[in-house]
């Protein structure tokens, strides 16, 4: 299977991270709605976010084959997948949030700075997670290939 | 996903067995299945289902009250762990059962049977758990004893998980009517779970209002706690017994009765001083705890009243744009009320939504016209519900103002002090009533056994609130002194402290090294810029003085994103929720030694913790969310507890810490 030329696929991926961006909102926007008692606009969005992220998932079925949407780092199989995610959480952690922090104090916004530097350390949580599960995969797969691992 | 209708449509085959010839089958086959799979009968194994158990035999009572023969409910709690139902209904009978031979109350505590309430859509319009029939009480007992007086005889029979111990023991003589049935629960079932008096009297209050007329009487002998409920009123009665200690904003609750086609409502609403907004709702006698469409049309109407009221009489100000919004008119509103409707809808886990939309329709012109004639026909009443909304629509407006009121550049720093004492000012009027780590005995005492310096030390409890924490140093220091921004504050202090003075911890009014020790409580998340005020601290204090200060923080870096968003509701003023690590570094970049940390750990009533001025309604939901929808990782690290009634509570976790400012 080929996968989309490259004028298709900034395009594909674009669509992705709309979908994707449009579930969070849409799940956002149906907490609002049932705490201000709009019970119907409320299901609509819950409603909208799954299908949403069904169509995301979907999208990701045609870019799996030309790397990740996020990270550009080949996926597929879960040893890639953890390997990209590695690759994105630890830029997440190391890079795009310090500078984001650093540019919160920069503009006196206080809270926005602290509320940025948790999540930062939740990045952090998550690289190490991943990490020890990337090496966990890694060694097994040492261990099952008798014959060393296979370099292509 | 498991929904309620599976659960019954897989109980229906096993309920429904019909056929009256397999009936002695069914008394081994039907105990046995309900042991085997409690969960199906009763909900669960847990708290929950343990209450069924009572809930089960109250309802028994109440048909029997429905059938006008009933008057009285006694549920009793027994001190070994029992529970007892009593009522003076015609009592069960006890001739011989024609099928089977056996006495019918035998039969009927012994056998699956399909009596009147399994059949039809009875799961429909009973709260999705009741009607599992008397048998399941049984079955799930380590023993039980029935009494039944009826026909002049007292009768008697004892059953040990499910099985009669012998015939049933027959004395003439007796005056009595009714039933009394006691149980043990069977410990093989439910585990540790025991009966939770709140929840009982809870659901007896809610039985009371719903059949008026019937006295319900509950007695927990563990404890000597002794209900009776009795209404005749309705809503209306509900309503002014939930809020017998509240301060209302009206003098007498507004009633709407009405009948729209099938549709037939009944609505009491109070509007109180309180921040919550409570509804109790129902719909054929099915209590909905998560509202849905008639509670939509409610507020809808409501809103849609007040506001129009509102503005027909200039008390809006129009030019600010000022618009009173649904979530406002909910702020401190109290209502009951009853739905009473065909083939009504529900969904959600526990049927405690409904789901019929045309009802919100309806109930929305009901009640807006109902409220606005109520206003037009006493304007003083529409006076004070409307500067209620108005007090709720400004104070929003003044917290989304308040997390952007202060703004630092790298070189200086604006802070409007006004914001903060509006928000300890307002809050210290019931300072001592708004959590309980502020007067933990333990808490403060894990403050005070830091202490470490001489007993004549002269000591500064900084931001010091009402003083408690200063004060939990008496004796152990020469004199207390406190500071605080806000004016209330300083005033309650002065109880507790030596002395206490107005100022800001941005620019301590104090000279250098004036005091031998620093105390200080979960305040500094709350400044922008906090090595600022510890630079202060350390100023003032001399070489070798101690600092303590004590701060909640997340367990781990997971957590602290979740938390920082739960605490930045709760108080817009919030600006960072250190981790562990982050406060320690901050502490010793400013300058301090000798290091020394205790924890402490103290399960908070978050819904009394957010019940304050400084959280909006819509965000007092949205915390209450992030506990429901707490991430795995979350609950991984952070203990907390959400009970069945949606009330959480959560295990803080305290950091403590002992510094010094170096010697020379």
């Amino acid at each position: 299977m080929t996968g989309p030329s490259t004028r298709l696929h900034p395009g594909l991926r674009a669509a992705f991270a709309a979908e994707a961006v449009a579930v969070v909102r849409y799940t956002y926007f149906a907490q609002v709605a049932e705490v201000e008692g709009h019970a119907e606009a409320a299901r609509l969005f819950t409603e909208a976010a799954r299908s949403a992220e069904c169509a995301a998932h979907g999208h990701l079925d045609f870019l799996r084959y030309a790397g990740d949407a996020t990270t550009d780092e080949p996926i597929g199989e879960t040893e890639l997948n953890v390997a990209s995610a590695v690759s994105g959480v630890l830029r997440d952690a190391t890079e795009s949030y310090p500078e984001l922090v650093a540019a919160a104090h920069a503009e006196g916004l206080a809270d926005v700075a602290g509320w940025l530097t948790t999540v930062a350390a939740l990045k952090n949580a998550h690289t190490a997670k991943f990490e020890r599960v990337l090496a966990q995969l890694t060694e097994h797969a040492f261990a099952s290939a008798p014959t060393g691992p296979d370099l292509e | 996903m498991t929904t309620d209708d599976t659960r019954i449509g897989e109980v229906g085959p096993i309920v429904l067995t019909g056929d009256y010839a397999a009936a002695s089958i069914v008394v081994f086959s039907g105990l046995e299945a309900v042991r085997r799979n409690p969960s199906m009968y009763v909900g669960s194994t847990d708290a929950d289902g343990l209450h069924h158990l009572v809930f089960e035999l109250v309802d028994n009572a109440v048909d029997e009250h429905e059938a006008g023969h009933c008057g009285d409910v006694h549920v009793t709690v027994h001190d070994d762990g029992s529970c007892s139902v009593r009522d003076d209904g015609r009592g069960i009978p006890t001739d011989p059962h024609p099928e089977t031979g056996r006495p019918a109350c035998e039969v009927v505590l012994t056998t699956l049977h399909s009596g009147g309430k399994f059949g039809g859509d009875s799961y429909a319009t009973s709260a999705g758990l009741h009607g599992v029939g008397l048998c399941c009480v049984n079955a799930l007992s380590r023993w039980l004893a029935l009494d039944v007086w009826r026909d002049g005889e007292h009768v008697w029979q004892n059953f040990a998980r499910g099985e009669p111990e012998g015939d049933p023991v027959r004395v003439d003589g007796s005056t009595g009517r009714g039933t009394l049935i006691r149980f043990g629960p069977d410990d093989a079932v439910f585990g540790e779970h025991r009966f939770d008096a709140a929840t009982i009297a809870d659901r007896m209050e809610e039985v009371a209002f719903l059949h008026p007329g019937l006295r319900v009487r509950f007695t927990d002998e563990r404890t000597g706690r002794e209900d009776a409920f009795l209404h005749r009123d309705g809503v209306r009665g509900l309503l002014e017994h939930r809020n017998r200690h509240a301060t209302v904003v009206h003098p007498a609750p507004v009633v709407v009765d009405e009948r729209s086609g099938s549709l037939a409502v009944e609505i009491a609403l109070w509007w109180t001083e309180g921040y919550e907004e409570e509804v109790w709702s129902f719909v054929n006698g099915v209590r909905t705890r998560q509202g849905g469409s008639h509670v939509e049309g409610l507020r809808a109407g409501l809103a849609s009243a007040v506001n129009r009221y509102a503005a027909d009489n200039g008390m809006l100000d129009t030019v600010a744009g000022e618009r009173i919004t649904t979530v406002d008119i909910l702020e401190g509103l109290t209502a009951a009320m009853i739905v009473r409707m065909d083939a009504p809808r529900f969904d959600g886990q526990v049927k405690q939504r409904l789901r019929t939309p045309e009802v919100a329709h309806v109930l929305k012109g009901v009640v807006e016209r109902a409220l606005w004639q109520a206003l037009l026909d006493d304007p003083d009443l529409g006076r004070r519900v409307v500067a209620r909304a108005l007090d709720a629509t400004r104070a929003r407006l003044a917290a989304r103002l308040a997390g952007r009121t202060a703004r630092h550049r790298p070189r200086e720093l604006e802070i409007d002090y006004a914001v903060y004492q509006r928000q300890f000012g307002i809050r210290s009027r019931n300072w001592h009533d708004s959590c309980s780590w502020l007067t933990d005995d333990g808490l403060l005492a894990k403050h005070a056994d830091l202490c470490d310096v001489p007993a004549d030390t002269r000591m500064l409890d900084v931001c010091c609130g009402s003083g408690v924490v200063g004060n939990a140093f008496a004796g152990r220091v020469g004199e207390m002194i406190g500071l605080d921004i806000t004016p209330e504050m300083v005033r309650l202090a002065s109880d507790r402290l030596d002395r206490v003075d107005q100022g800001t911890v941005y620019d301590l009014p104090y000279g250098d090294g004036s005091f031998g020790l620093v105390v200080n409580r979960e305040v500094l998340h709350l400044l922008p810029q906090p090595e600022k005020p510890l630079a202060e601290v350390f100023r003032v204090l001399r070489p070798g003085g101690q600092f303590i200060v004590g701060q909640i923080v997340p367990y781990t870096d997971e957590d602290a994103f979740w938390m920082f968003r739960i605490f930045k509701k709760k108080q817009p003023l919030l600006f960072q929720m250190f981790r562990e690590q982050e406060f320690r570094a901050l502490l010793l970049d400013a300058g301090f030694v000798d290091l020394r940390m205790e924890e402490y750990f103290l399960w908070e009533s978050i819904d009394l913790w957010i019940d304050t001025h400084e959280t909006t309604p819509a965000h007092r939901s949205e915390i209450r969310r992030l506990y429901y929808d707490a991430p795995a990782e979350v609950r991984a690290v952070h203990p907390f507890e959400v009970r069945s009634d949606g009330s959480v509570r959560d295990r803080w976790r305290w950091c403590v810490y002992s510094l010094r400012k170096p010697l020379g």
